[in-house]
C-alpha cells in the first residue's frame, strides 16, 4: 500500500514555527536555560580555546551570574555555596585532625594546644571603590584585634586585619588589589595539597598565578586559606574556582580566577580569629 | 534538502561561531567578529526552495538562541522572519556581483538586529542588545566575510542536496 504523503503548506510551517518561537520567547528563562546550559557544558572545552575577549556568547560565568538566573535559583545557589563552604571546612578540619592523630600515635604530645578564639564584630562601613575592597568593623585593639589576623564571615575567610585603632579595625578583603594570601587546594586526602598565592583583582574576584597545568584543577574547586603559624590553625574556605584556563603568556601554567563564597556587599557581621584566646578582652 | 547533513554542519558552524578561536580574526577595540550564522542563513534562504528555507532559518535562529545570551526564541523569530523574506529574493542577485552580495548580507544583518531590538522587551529576562556601533560594524564585517565565504558555501552546496549555484 502506498504511503500517504501529508502535504503541509509553507504558510502552515511558517506559522507553526513562528508560534513555537513566540512561546519560547515568552517563557521565563528558568524554564529554557537547560538548552543554554547543555550547549555551554557540551561545547565548553572547544569554545574556550583561543584568546578570551568580551562578546555576547554564553560562558559558564554568565550562566552562574545573577543576570541569568532567577531569584529562586539565586537563593538555592547561595544555600548551596554556604553548604559547600561548610563541607570544605569540615574536610579541612578532618584532614588536620587526621594529621594530629598520626602525630599522636608516634609521639605523646605534652599539653594540648588551646583552640582559637573568635572576636565577633559588626561591619560599620564598606569601602568598595576603585581597586580597594575594605570593610570597617566596630572592634579594635581594646578587644584584642591585631594586625594580619584572619577575618571570617559566614564560615569563610574574607580578608585580614589591616589597620587598627582602639575601637575599630579595617579589614582588607581578599579581593582587594593590594591583598595577597597563601592558599591551597585539598584534592586528595593522601596527596600533598597544591599551594599558591591568591591575589585580589580589585573587582569581585581574585587570581591565582603560577599553578602548573599538571595539577588537575576544575571549575568549582574549593580554595582554602592555608594554615599559618600564629594566625590560622586549620585551612579555611575562601571561595571557589570560577574560571580556569591555560595561561595565554605561559602555556604550562593555569590562569585561575577565584570568586569568594560571599560577596563583600552582603557581609554585615564578621569574626576575627584570635589564636591565643587569652588576648580576647571580655 | 538533506536535513541530517544540514543539522550536523549547523552545529559545527554554531560552535565555531561561539568559539574564542574566532577572536583571532576579531578587529578593533570593540572586538568585532563576523556572524557566521547570518551568512549561513542568507545562503540557505536564497539557495533552498522556500519551504526548506523557512525551516532552515528557524533552525539557525534556534542555534543562535542556544549559543548566545539572548532570550530563547528571540533569534528564532528574527532569523525565521528574515529568512522567509530572503527566500523570495532572486538567486541571480547573489551570483552576479560580489558587491550586491555584500550589500544584501549587510542589510539582512541590520534587519535581524533591528527586529531583535524591537521584540527583545517581550521577554522579562532579556539582557538588552549590543550597542548600535557594534552591531553596524559587526554587520559590515559579516557582509564582507559573507561575500567571500559565499564561494565556499556554493562549493559545498551539493552535500546539502541543493543545486550548486553558478558562483
Amino acid at each position: 500500500m502506498a504511503r500517504r504523503k501529508i502535504k503541509v503548506s509553507k504558510k502552515t510551517i511558517f506559522a507553526s514555527l513562528l508560534m513555537i518561537s513566540v512561546v519560547l520567547l515568552l517563557t521565563p528563562r528558568r524554564h529554557t536555560r537547560i538548552l543554554n546550559d547543555t550547549f555551554v557544558r557540551v561545547t565548553n572545552p572547544i569554545v574556550n580555546k583561543g584568546p578570551k575577549t568580551a562578546c555576547g556568547f554564553l560562558t559558564l560565568d554568565f550562566l552562574n551570574s545573577k543576570q541569568f538566573i532567577s531569584k529562586d535559583i539565586q537563593k538555592l545557589n547561595n544555600d548551596y555555596l554556604a553548604l559547600k563552604a561548610a563541607y570544605g571546612n569540615a574536610v579541612a578540619d578532618l584532614r588536620t585532625a587526621n594529621q594530629q592523630i598520626e602525630k599522636l600515635t608516634k609521639v605523646k604530645t605534652s599539653l594540648p594546644q588551646p583552640g582559637p578564639g573568635l572576636i565577633f564584630a559588626e561591619v560599620t562601613n564598606a569601602s568598595l571603590t576603585g581597586t580597594g575592597r575594605e570593610l570597617l568593623i566596630n572592634k579594635g585593639a581594646v578587644a584584642g584585634v591585631k594586625k594580619d589576623q584572619y577575618v571570617l564571615a559566614k564560615d569563610t575567610i574574607i580578608g585580614t586585619i589591616q589597620d587598627i585603632t582602639q575601637q575599630t579595625s579595617r579589614v582588607r578583603l581578599v579581593t582587594d588589589a593590594r591583598h595577597n594570601i597563601e592558599i591551597m587546594f585539598l584534592h586528595d586526602e593522601k596527596a600533598q595539597p597544591i599551594r599558591g598565592q591568591l591575589f585580589g583583582q580589585g573587582t569581585d574576584s581574585c587570581d591565582i598565578p603560577l599553578i602548573y597545568k599538571k595539577n588537575n584543577l576544575r571549575f568549582g574547586d574549593i580554595v582554602y586559606a592555608a594554615a599559618k603559624q600564629g594566625f590560622l590553625y586549620t585551612p579555611r574556605v575562601i571561595g571557589t574556582v570560577s574560571m580556569v584556563h591555560p595561561s595565554e603568556k605561559e602555556p604550562l601554567l593555569w590562569d585561575i580566577t577565584v570568586r569568594p563564597i560571599h560577596p563583600a556587599n552582603q557581609i554585615t557581621e564578621v569574626a576575627i580569629i584570635v589564636m591565643d584566646p587569652d588576648d580576647i578582652d571580655g | 534538502m538533506r536535513w541530517f547533513t544540514f543539522i550536523t554542519i549547523l552545529i559545527i558552524i554554531t560552535v565555531v561561531n561561539a568559539a574564542n578561536a574566532l577572536n583571532f580574526i576579531a578587529v578593533g577595540p570593540l572586538n568585532v567578529r563576523p556572524d557566521l550564522l547570518i551568512i549561513t542563513l542568507v545562503f540557505f534562504a536564497v539557495n533552498s526552495n522556500s519551504r526548506d528555507a523557512i525551516i532552515a532559518s528557524f533552525l539557525i535562529g534556534f542555534a543562535v538562541d542556544c549559543s548566545t545570551t539572548a532570550p530563547m526564541g528571540l533569534y528564532m523569530i528574527c532569523f525565521g522572519v528574515t529568512g522567509a523574506i530572503a527566500s523570495r529574493m532572486k538567486r541571480e542577485w547573489f551570483e552576479e556581483m560580489i558587491v550586491s552580495r555584500f550589500v544584501i548580507i549587510f542589510v539582512i544583518s541590520i534587519a535581524i538586529h533591528a527586529l531583535a531590538a524591537l521584540i527583545a522587551p517581550l521577554n522579562q529576562d532579556g539582557n538588552g542588545t549590543e550597542s548600535i556601533n557594534f552591531l553596524c560594524l559587526q554587520s559590515l564585517y559579516t557582509a564582507l566575510a559573507g561575500a567571500l565565504l559565499w564561494y565556499l558555501f556554493a562549493a559545498a552546496a551539493p552535500i546539502f542536496g541543493i543545486e550548486r549555484s553558478r558562483t
